[in-house]
């Protein structure tokens, strides 16, 4: 057993965190560690790290205790976090980046780059990378900074690598080649914590998963002996019904509602496409291939050079800014919802507003309809089942599905005709992206809502769209209806294949 | 890992389910205090702070509870008060203003040099805060539209104005304005100063628009999260230049009034007051990173500076100290406001 952690607890004042954790990490095991946000799998990360060390229980790593052990020690004896957020230094180079504050030097003091670039190549070559050691990281790709983040750690002798999210916002390509990459590297003999949303992951990667739900560990589960389904009851506690559309509830030969044509700036070579009333657009791309910055574009984010859009019937014009947007009742919901989604000092009442400020709370003398303000509130909080003490409370509390919740709230509180989200899901726990959708479904079964919606999440993808557009090289090259589609199928296509591809 | 433990855990697995309690009920002041006192106090330090030094400066010395000094102290905070209301906006927005004491002098300075020259009384108050809004203006347009560092950008202009007071004065300062453009500094109404009131006013204003119009919720959410607000389809970049407009305007308003009350525009007006009405709002409670602050605190924030200030000279601790101490001030503000980051977690 390379980590045993035997009743940890933990509590952040009054509030119990962790309650009586137990998990066990054997060399050479990918271990996944899955619960919803806030059920306090960061804080795990935390203490097992060091970060946290007023805990109690005891942590073995390598048969010794390592309780009294700081951040540092702990990197010593070999236990490495790779965030989330990739943590390169974006100006500094693949070498830099590796070797970061132990570049060797000569007695003055000099780093000797000769000594650095040879020893990174030596690295690059023995885990199978290849990339030049002068690169800047932030030249390379979120997977491959993804990827130095995991060489900089075995570089360092790290003997239990704790992967946090490591998938979010990775294509499925570099998914799969992020998960041969640690494979590989397990085979060697060392163990990784894998912490991921996307289940399906979690049980084609991990020998072994813990639970951790409300601050309680579930602990002993394997592949053989558990499903998805139950993974994801074990995650909620209770039995988490999956949206899917069915065939009454999409739109039968409805008028377009959007209509693009031949939409050019950049990332965009003549884009043409229409939305029907009521319809879920799906998206497919590549990140470059000219589907986000279409979203964007259509949001006011991104320019337009040329083409046309129509609108119910009417030509409008490009709208330049997110405002103008908005005005025409387009609105987007950005897949990076803590730069672009909250304001997380302000209170959810207060992010629910920002929509709608200029025009529906507006009254004389740029005053604030106090009234229709807390009706709005009030009514989103209790619709999208946002779970907080209420409507006062900072968004920057809340955990990452009630975020995304509120940014949802705010699109829709301009009652916009065309939703554009992208990403929705990213990040959020199963029953928050539930609800979400199925909030979606019902809005556009109404007929009041058209949505478009760009997703790397295929599965989720298929569960809920009319109708895919798969795009590439700045436009779109093909469409297909949602007829019992198959994420395989959807990949083939994507990816240019002739064969298995429905027509 | 064995079959038994195995039980154990799917056993507790299908017990408890959480829930959450989802009431809609406003916190008071008071909840706050129960439920969070430490985020309480964190937030009203300055008024815990005003009335330590209140009490102290009392018991030093019981002259400093006499009618008059309280008086002079809300007249002294006037000129304070009034600029900091400026530089709020824009530390609100997420930038920082250094020019406003230079706007300050240089609307002053040349409004009352035009007056003396036979510009009628009521024409250069007017001048004198066009002017400040127009610097303001040229410093939005160049740090929103331009994306100009604030910091240098303001630094820069507010040198510009320091000098073009000296070069404009030469050295000489500018006396002999009419009682009416004096009046406001002092005068008295029903035997009252009247240099508080135009002071008392601009709070009175300044509480609703951050608290219930359009522009102060966009204002926060501005200074909150750039880039969210613009998704959300506020105009960011107008937000920002308006933010600099009321910083020059105020302390081109400021500067009025405190030429009104010194009767004189010398050459270095007003340039001691940067520092203090910088450490007036981040002890106020105004964030150096934008999105956080409320119009109270930053009256708390200019009545502490101004107590302590009268406060030493009534202790009779030498002028040659005084700027030492307010250097000890703005430290000991941005601690506070470093302290509420780590701890509070924003």
């Amino acid at each position: 057993m390379l980590l045993s952690i035997s009743g940890v607890h933990k509590s952040y004042g009054s509030k119990k965190v962790l309650h009586d954790v137990h998990m066990h990490v054997k060399k050479g095991e990918i271990h996944g560690l899955v619960g919803k946000n806030g059920a306090g799998k960061s804080t795990l990360v935390k203490i097992i790290s060091g970060v946290v060390s007023d805990y109690e229980g005891d942590i073995i790593f390598d048969n010794v205790n390592i309780n009294h052990l700081s951040v540092f020690e702990r990197q010593n004896k070999g236990i490495y976090v790779v965030p989330q957020h990739a943590t390169v230094i974006p100006e500094f180079s693949v070498a830099e980046n590796i070797f970061l504050g132990t570049w060797p030097s000569n007695k003055i003091g000099k780093v000797d780059w000769q000594a650095i670039h040879a020893k990174t190549n030596a690295v690059m070559q023995e885990f199978d990378l290849q990339f030049d050691p002068r690169t800047k990281a932030k030249d390379l790709s979120l997977v491959n900074q993804r990827k130095l983040n995991i060489v900089r750690a075995l570089f360092s002798q790290a003997k239990l690598i704790i992967l946090d999210e490591p998938t979010t916002s990775l294509s499925a390509e570099e998914r799969s080649s992020l998960f041969e990459f640690v494979i590989k590297h397990r085979q060697r003999g060392t163990s990784f914590i894998f912490i991921s949303h996307y289940l399906e992951e979690v049980m084609n990667l991990c020998q072994a998963i813990t639970v951790i739900r409300d601050g309680k560990s579930f602990t002993g589960y394997t592949k053989e002996n558990v499903s998805v389904e139950k993974l994801s009851n074990l995650i909620v506690g209770e039995e988490v019904q999956l949206c899917y559309r069915q065939d009454q509830d999409r739109p039968q030969d409805e008028k377009f509602i959007l209509k693009c044509d031949q939409i050019c700036g950049p990332g965009m070579k003549g884009i043409s496409l229409g939305l029907r009333r009521g319809e879920i657009l799906g998206i497919v791309g590549f990140p470059g291939s000219g589907s986000r910055e279409m979203c964007r574009a259509l949001a006011g984010l991104n320019s337009i050079e040329s083409g046309t859009i129509h609108l119910n019937g009417r030509v409008i014009d490009p709208p330049a800014h997110p405002s103008d947007a908005i005005w025409q009742n387009i609105i987007y919901v950005s897949y990076d919802r803590h730069k672009e989604g909250i304001v997380d000092l302000l209170t959810i009442k207060d992010n629910i507003s920002l929509s709608i400020l200029k025009t529906k709370l507006r009254k004389s003398f740029g005053m604030i309809d106090q009234g229709y303000e807390r009706k709005n509130a009030d009514r989103m909080f209790s619709k999208l089942n946002i779970k907080a003490h209420s409507i006062f409370e900072s968004v920057g509390h809340l955990s990452g599905g009630n975020q995304q919740k509120v940014v949802i709230s705010k699109a829709l509180s301009c009652h916009p005709e065309i939703l554009i989200i992208d990403e929705p899901t990213v990040g959020i726990d199963v029953q928050s992206r539930e609800e979400i959708l199925s909030l979606i479904n019902e809005l556009t079964k109404m007929k009041q809502l058209s949505v478009i919606y760009l997703t790397n999440d295929y599965n989720e993808l298929l569960r809920v769209s009319d109708r895919l557009l798969f795009f590439s090289e700045g436009k779109v090259f093909r469409e297909v209806m949602n007829h019992g589609l198959t994420t395989e199928q959807v990949i083939a296509i994507r990816d240019g294949k002739k064969e298995g591809v429905p027509v | 890992m064995t079959e038994k433990n195995l039980n154990i855990t799917e056993q507790n697995a299908n017990a408890g389910k959480h829930s959450v309690e989802s009431t809609t009920s406003r916190l008071s002041a008071t909840d706050q205090l129960k439920t969070n006192p430490v985020e309480f106090l964190a937030n009203h330090i300055v008024w815990a702070l005003l009335i330590l030094g209140i009490i102290i400066m009392g018991t030093i010395n019981t002259a400093f509870f006499s009618t008059s000094i309280l008086q002079n102290i809300l007249i002294q905070t006037a000129v304070l008060g009034v600029l900091t209301a400026g530089i709020a906006h824009v530390l609100i927005v997420g930038e920082i203003d250094l020019s406003v004491t230079g706007v300050l002098a240089f609307s002053a300075g040349l409004g009352t040099y035009l007056m003396n020259q036979g510009l009628p009384w009521f024409l250069a108050i007017l001048f004198i805060i066009a002017f400040g809004i127009l610097i303001g203006f040229i410093n939005g347009i160049l740090i929103a539209k331009l994306k100009a560092a604030a910091l240098i950008e303001t630094l820069a202009m507010g040198l510009v104005l320091q000098g073009a007071l000296m070069a404009l004065t030469q050295g000489r300062s500018i006396v002999n304005f009419p009682a009416e453009f004096t009046w406001i500094g002092s005068g008295k109404i029903f035997g009252i100063p009247t240099l508080p009131i135009p002071f008392l006013l601009t709070y009175i204003v300044i509480y609703f628009v951050w608290k219930n119009t359009v522009f102060g919720r966009s204002l926060f959410a501005t200074g909150g999260n750039i880039t969210s607000a613009h998704v959300s389809g506020i105009n960011v970049d107008r937000m920002m230049i308006y933010a600099f407009v009321i910083s020059g305007g105020l302390s081109a308003f400021s500067g009025y009034l405190l030429a009104a009350y010194m009767g004189a525009v010398t050459m270095t007006f007003g340039s001691d007051l940067l520092m203090y009405t910088l450490a007036a709002a981040v002890i106020g409670g105004v964030s150096l990173k934008g999105g956080r602050g409320n119009i109270s605190g930053v009256l708390g924030g200019v009545l502490l500076l101004t107590v302590i200030q009268v406060g030493l000279q009534i202790l009779g601790i030498s002028s040659y100290f005084v700027t030492m101490v307010g250097g000890f001030m703005i430290l000991i503000a941005v601690m506070i406001d470093a302290l509420k980051t780590k701890h509070l977690g924003y």
